[in-house]
């Protein structure tokens, strides 16, 4: 992983670890109300970093599809481009510092992502969506892409 | 079975105006199949070991997707709720379903496994399959979400004595 998606999963188990803590206090006090109001907590702390783990992974996203851009200007353009058009475009500069097609690179793959970015794109303005969350399955792509980065940056830009 | 909820979860909540009444019954059926298929297959692995088994505990949701497509709680499947007993009447685990709309799983039950003795331990289990596969359920210590162990009914009556030894 790179260091700020390593900060973000240490401060997510971290705080995590406190929440579950009042969880079980309120489930051996027996306590629906306190049980309530923690498993409130959990969800506000699950779906803040929803919302930092995805920016993370947009950040990614982003780096990479513009990897190939030479100019300032180019560079701005895609980052105002659609989501899905960057991530078409870093999926294909992934597979090519890759030389290779992943599973997690595959077309299939691209509507788990797309749908992450229109709930993001839903709480991050509204503040709040009351849904459950498992953040396993987002930091572990967000960390693929971290790696892709990684490895692209000791290799310098592909040429064609 | 309908073919009418074959995207994922996640799916439907990015785009919740989509999701019809039938799409959320159609959900919740699987879903219930998906839970009570677990809750047998540990009632089968711990058979034998004294517990008792009650599933006389109903769950039915309230999340904004199914108010929004209009179903109400007793139009709802009912889920039931899992409590293992021991064999003195106090409860060993409770699993309690929370739903199968998870962003980035395919549904959560909560498992409760009270001590008497120290603090109970509450895990997560969460189905990591894909829409309308076979389950795949794993777990995780609530306050340790990267812990992630595929579940094992062997591994819960380990926990479960673990619990009660103190």
């Amino acid at each position: 992983m790179n260091s700020k998606l390593d900060s973000l999963a240490s401060s997510y188990t971290r705080l995590s670890r406190d929440v579950a803590g009042r969880i079980e206090f309120a489930f051996d006090l027996d306590s629906d109300d306190a049980l309530r109001l923690a498993e409130q907590e959990k969800e506000h702390l699950d779906q803040a970093f929803f919302v930092l783990s995805f920016s993370a992974l947009e950040k990614n996203i982003t780096a990479l599809a513009s990897a190939r851009l030479s100019t300032g200007m180019q560079r701005a353009g895609l980052r105002s481009a659609p989501f899905d058009k960057r991530l078409e475009t870093a999926l294909k500069v992934a597979r090519e510092v890759l030389r290779d097609e992943p599973e997690w690179a595959s077309r299939q793959k691209l509507p788990t992502i797309l749908n992450w970015y229109e709930i993001r794109n839903e709480i991050a303005p509204a503040g709040y969506k009351s849904v459950l969350y498992s953040l396993c399955a987002l930091v572990a792509v967000a960390a693929i892409w971290a790696v892709v980065i990684f490895l692209m940056s000791r290799k310098g830009p592909l040429q064609k | 079975m309908s073919n009418v909820t074959r995207r994922s979860t996640s799916e439907e909540l990015a785009d919740p105006t989509t999701v019809t009444r039938e799409d959320v019954l159609s959900r919740l059926e699987e879903w219930r199949e998906r839970v009570h298929g677990l809750y047998d297959s540990i009632e089968q692995a711990l058979r034998g070991s004294g517990f008792r088994f009650d599933r006389q505990g109903k769950h039915t949701t309230s999340e904004a997707l199914v108010q929004a497509a209009g179903v109400s709680p007793e139009e709802q499947p009912k889920i039931d709720i899992l409590r293992i007993i021991r064999p003195d009447g106090t409860n060993a685990a409770i699993f309690f379903p929370r739903g199968p709309w998870v962003v980035g799983a395919n549904g959560r039950i909560d498992l409760r496994l009270p001590s008497g003795i120290r603090r109970s331990d509450v895990f997560m289990l969460m189905d990591q399959s894909g829409p309308f596969s076979s389950p795949f359920w794993v777990r995780m210590p609530i306050g340790s979400p990267f812990e992630r162990e595929n579940f094992d009914p062997d591994w819960l009556l380990s926990k479960i004595n673990e619990q009660q030894a103190g």
